[in-house]
């Protein structure tokens, strides 16, 4: 008995929660730019791992909260929280896809992250109207980074877990870095990141992180 | 009595002294190995507005404080006094200053004029910022002794400026795109000519900070990582 | 509970056979250790009131301790020593105050004092929650040896002897202890000598002693929670990048006293000893191609002596006083070794030698039969020189005073009162050649009551306190010392002591802690909150024609406070003790874990990555050591 009261003298523990993860598809018809349709036939990107973290605070040492150390690299994000590892190539125009179920401490969440690979490379391919001429473009890009400081401000508890969490993209601001005007200049009819600046704007646009968005469904 | 008093270490007090020191590389040069793309810098003035200088204990209290707000022309050969405070004999990991817009400095927090050389190219620059960093350093050893004194430099790294990414540990120093936003030819590279200059064309890295999506939106958030202590000791920033 | 007889005559002046200063304090002499289950010195301490230990599995690393609020890691807030000499080392490469105690021979431990709090004056370095001595000897003369085995596949076999009309003091000794363990990566090997000598030189008391020691341990380090719970590991398994060590030591001692009107001891000490431990916590986690193994080795040379004196004077004042100094010189290394022990990097190699003077004074005065007080004061200068081919020294003086009160300390129920301030050195390698040194500064109080309602009953209770400005610990990764903020721990500590049938003993103790970060209110990490200790003890109880010495312990600690804010399982173990001696011949029998729980020593909760098939998680999860198993070992013993 004594044993009993002990045990519930003072515990608190942090449960941990099971929470599927869904990649919500894309449309295919977007405006990323004034003057500029386009219709996708082909989006894909390889995802890995996907990560929630908490406050940025540590138990037992006063620290600020939400910084950055002042040099490139040193991100002040809270701890990891929640997670689902694994590597998938998603066709984003193929609709809803679950990815699994991450492992979710309860508790509060403050931001996100994702990673993308480039084994396969991702890519867009399409038809781009552009001022009322229709060219076609296939983009092919090697990202290679983590996309951090995605919003997730939310508190999990385990009498009301989260029903989900879904993963989306906006291909209308991943292509709105590229400049649709550029010139063909290897005039081989499609438009390609060998084409002017598109290899740095195309990547530009897929890493930026208001691209993607991780979203808590209540329960 | 000095004797006496230099053991009760926690109960008496000492002097916190404080300087700041733009290293060789705002003093002199900002030589070719350094630059990515072998580019070189060298400043004719590099001016920064600081306040809010303090030490504090580990609750994150303010124990002594410098005040006012003081301006350094880093160029000039340092490194330069910032002031003192009497605050209690014990050991710190934690100091503070700003770098903020101040009347001293016409508005500005930052002001760096100097000249880029690319190759053949040299293009001058002149420009001035007014972003308002706080920075919460870790000083290296700093245990202030009873009835003496300890130091914090706050070093200001020069080359901070020239970053290609926000955020990433892989981030190198480069200058071409900046000599390239010289549009009107004229040798002045201005911050309204880095501000025509999308950031996504460049290869550049933003990270989180989507925010910036021009080169001079880019050079300005730099300004707010030029600050460091102890020469390359870390400090926390609030962004 | 008879103070323990210190058998230096003159010395009763200083140590006083009297009462004690605080409420907790409590000596135990042999008959009371022979009857307390365990098999080391370590287990010894636990007799402290409020005293939580780890041994994280192993027989060879330094437990990890706790009390009063206070994570004390390896020895950084208890000072230990052995007929004075301290045993705390200084700036160990695994941990500052490291307490390696296995070179003790449990044989020849003839008494030892627990003193929890800082109220005494001469109690110096690392002495922040708590200090201890234990005290060397053979009670009886002639000579002893034990010979026993374990379900553990163990095996130890002593030989004891004293000389027939020598002192206590002199004596032989020899032992060793080895096994297998109960689970993975377990075993041990400690080989133990030593001798001592007591007598009278000259008109002088004279003593010393020369203890030499060689174990050599595996640990098995810790196991995922998850890992557990999937059935992928048994509760005492280890993974392969599980560790150990090795340990060698050498200390000598020798103490002279005398003196009729001013009593005064001279002790001059000096040391060796060599460390190696290997040990990987993660797994592959920070790094998948080399893996997070490091092995850390620490050789270190120790010299050093005290003087004190006590004088007593008119009107009841006593004066004392004291003088200690000690000179460490070490070189320590840490290197990261892959799984088949190569080392891959260098990451740590320094060479240091650090130095202690403190100076005492007490004024223990019985003002009235019913007030006592012992005000004191400590000074201390300490030094660092941190970086070979540097002369510079890293210095920082202490003033540490201490006060302790007394009502009616001859009577029923007796009052205490209690404070003291305690203080740690710093870690060499923190401290910077030609600047003032951190040193971590505690200031402790306690108010506390001991009575006897009855002639067999005693009951004691004491409220403690510590409070430290700001906390600063010793970033073993950053290398470098941090503040992290006023810490402010409290607690209650109670207990009862009943004979009711000679030579019977029954305690209980409870010991209740609360420590806090003052400015977030955050828990202080690990430390227990709740320890619940109870036992029943006999001495040489006659039955029939056998004597009978046993105990019966049991402890419950409650959950503690993990970072992140997890918790840790409570935990409760029972430990038997039986010896039966007939004649000349001795049968012992220690039940070790009786009930067979499977309780978790250390818990922690941090992310690591053991299997480079699986992905890499970062998620912190909880990992833990596995508590000792239910172990019995038989023993027999004859005396010659």
């Amino acid at each position: 008995m004594l044993l009993t009261l002990l045990l519930a003298c003072g515990t608190t523990d942090r449960a941990l929660l099971s929470v599927p993860v869904t990649f919500k598809g894309a449309t295919a018809d977007v405006a990323p730019v004034d003057g500029v349709a386009v219709t996708l036939t082909e989006a894909s990107v390889t995802v890995f791992d996907v990560r929630m973290e908490g406050l940025a605070q540590t138990a037992w040492r006063w620290s600020p909260i939400a910084t950055a150390q002042a040099h490139p690299g040193h991100d002040f994000a809270g701890d990891v929280a929640g997670e689902l590892t694994g590597t998938w190539t998603l066709d984003l125009l193929g609709g809803d896809a679950l990815l699994g179920d991450a492992s979710c401490y309860e508790g509060e969440y403050a931001t996100g992250r994702i990673s993308l690979l480039a084994d396969p490379v991702s890519v867009f391919a399409g038809t781009a109207t552009v001022d009322g001429v229709a060219t076609p473009f296939r983009f092919e890009v090697a990202p290679d980074q983590e996309i951090t400081g995605l919003s997730f401000e939310t508190t999990m508890a385990a009498d009301t877990p989260p029903s989900g969490i879904s993963l989306s993209v906006d291909l209308a601001h991943a292509l709105s870095f590229a400049d649709w005007r550029t010139i063909d200049a290897d005039a081989d009819g499609t438009l390609t990141t060998a084409d002017g600046a598109l290899a740095n704007t195309v990547l530009f646009g897929l890493v930026a992180t208001p691209t993607w968005t991780l979203t808590p469904e209540p329960s | 009595m000095t004797l006496f008093s230099l053991f009760l270490v926690g109960c008496a007090n000492g002097t916190w002294t404080v300087n700041t020191w733009g290293e060789e590389y705002i003093e002199d040069t900002i030589p070719a190995e350094i630059f990515e793309d072998g580019c070189t810098v060298t400043y004719d003035s590099f001016e920064v507005a600081m306040s809010g200088v303090a030490l504090l204990d580990g609750d994150g209290t303010e124990v002594g404080v410098v005040d006012g707000e003081q301006v350094f022309d880093l160029t000039a050969a340092g490194p330069h006094d910032v002031g003192s405070a009497e605050v209690p004999a014990t050991h710190y990991a934690n100091a503070r200053y700003v770098i903020a817009p101040s009347d001293q400095l016409g508005g500005s927090s930052v002001v760096a004029a100097g000249t880029l050389t690319c190759g053949a190219d040299a293009v001058t620059f002149d420009w001035a910022f007014d972003t308002d960093t706080t920075y919460a350093c870790e000083p290296a050893d700093l245990t202030i002794p009873a009835g003496g004194e300890d130091s914090t430099q706050y070093t200001i790294h020069g080359d901070h400026l020239f970053y290609d990414g926000l955020e990433n540990e892989d981030a190198v120093v480069r200058g071409q795109a900046i000599a390239d936003a010289d549009a009107d030819a004229d040798g002045v590279v201005t911050l309204a000519e880095l501000e025509a200059v999308p950031v996504a064309t460049l290869g550049y890295q933003v990270g989180q900070y989507s925010e910036v999506t021009n080169l001079a939106q880019f050079v300005g958030f730099l300004t707010q990582t030029l600050g460091h202590v102890d020469g390359e000791g870390h400090c926390q920033v609030d962004l | 509970m008879e103070p323990a007889d210190d058998s230096t005559g003159e010395e009763i002046v200083i140590e006083a056979q009297r009462p004690q200063d605080s409420a907790t304090d409590r000596a135990l002499d042999r008959a009371a250790i022979e009857a307390l289950p365990g098999r080391s010195a370590d287990d010894m301490l636990r007799a402290m009131p409020g005293l939580h230990q780890s041994a994280h599995g192993g027989h060879g690393k330094a437990y990890q301790y706790f009390l009063r609020g206070f994570d004390a890691v390896h020895g950084s807030d208890i000072a230990v020593s052995l007929e004075g000499v301290p045993l705390n080392e200084v700036s160990n490469v695994h941990g500052h105050g490291y307490l390696d105690l296995h070179f003790i021979p449990p044989a020849v431990v003839r008494g030892l004092t627990l003193r929890p709090g800082t109220w005494r004056a001469d109690a110096g370095d690392f002495a922040v929650a708590g200090s201890a001595d234990f005290s060397l000897g053979l009670e009886e003369p002639g000579g002893q040896v034990w010979i026993g085995g374990g379900t553990d596949v163990s095996g130890a076999a002593t030989l004891a002897w004293r000389p027939k009309k020598s002192k206590p003091g002199t004596f032989l000794v020899a032992d060793v202890d080895l096994g297998q363990g109960v689970g993975d990566a377990r075993s041990w090997r400690q080989l133990r000598a030593g001798g001592g000598w007591e007598g009278d030189l000259g008109g002088v008391r004279a003593r010393g002693f020369l203890l030499a020691y060689d174990g050599v341990f595996e640990s098995p380090g810790v196991l995922r929670e998850d890992d557990l719970a999937a059935g992928e590991v048994e509760f005492y398994d280890a993974y392969p990048a599980a560790g150990g060590g090795a340990s060698r030591r050498v200390l000598a001692s020798a103490l002279v006293s005398g003196g009729d009107r001013v009593p005064w001891r001279a002790t001059l000490y000096g040391g060796w000893r060599d460390l190696r431990l290997v040990q990987n916590y993660t797994g592959f986690y920070g790094d998948e191609e080399h893996g997070d193994g490091s092995a850390q080795a620490h050789h270190a040379a120790l010299a050093g002596g005290r003087f004190e004196a006590g004088w007593a004077g008119p009107l009841g004042l006593v004066l004392k006083g004291g003088l200690d100094a000690r000179g460490d010189f070490f070189r320590q290394t840490e290197e990261g070794v892959l799984s088949d022990g190569g080392v891959w990097e260098t990451t740590l190699d320094a060479n240091a030698q650090q130095g202690d003077l403190g100076a005492w004074i007490a004024a223990p005065w019985s003002i009235s039969p019913w007030l006592r007080i012992e005000p004191g004061l400590r000074a201390e200068l300490l030094l660092v020189h941190p970086e070979e081919g540097d002369p510079g020294v890293a210095w920082a003086p202490v003033l540490a005073p201490k006060a302790a009160v007394t009502l009616f300390p001859r009577g029923p129920v007796t009052a205490f009162a209690a404070y003291g301030r305690g203080f740690r050195s710093p870690e060499a390698r923190g401290t910077e050649p030609g600047e003032i040194a951190p040193v971590a500064l505690s200031d402790s109080a306690e108010l506390g009551a001991r009575a006897h309602p009855t002639g067999w009953l005693e009951v004691r209770a004491a409220g403690f306190a510590t409070l430290i400005s700001d906390e600063i610990v010793f970033d073993h990764a950053a290398a470098r010392f941090l503040a992290t903020g006023s810490t402010r721990r409290v607690g209650v500590d109670g207990g009862v002591t009943a004979h009711p049938i000679e030579p019977l003993r029954v305690e209980v103790d409870v010991t209740w802690s609360d420590g806090v970060y003052v400015a977030t209110g955050e828990p202080i990490p690990y430390a227990p909150r709740l320890l619940v200790v109870g036992g029943v003890y006999t001495d040489d109880l006659p039955v029939g024609p056998l004597h009978l010495t046993a105990g019966v312990r049991a402890w419950l600690l409650g959950p503690r406070p993990l970072p992140g804010g997890f918790s840790s399982h409570a935990a409760g173990v029972v430990d038997v003790t039986a010896r039966a001696d007939w004649k000349r011949w001795s049968l012992s029998l220690d039940l070790d874990n009786v009930l067979g729980s499977q309780w978790r020593d250390g818990e922690f909760v941090f992310p690591s990555h053991w299997d480079l098939d699986e992905a890499r998680s970062e998620l912190p999860v909880r990992h833990f050591t596995a508590g000792a198993p239910t172990v019995a070992r038989l023993a027999i013993g004859r005396s010659f």
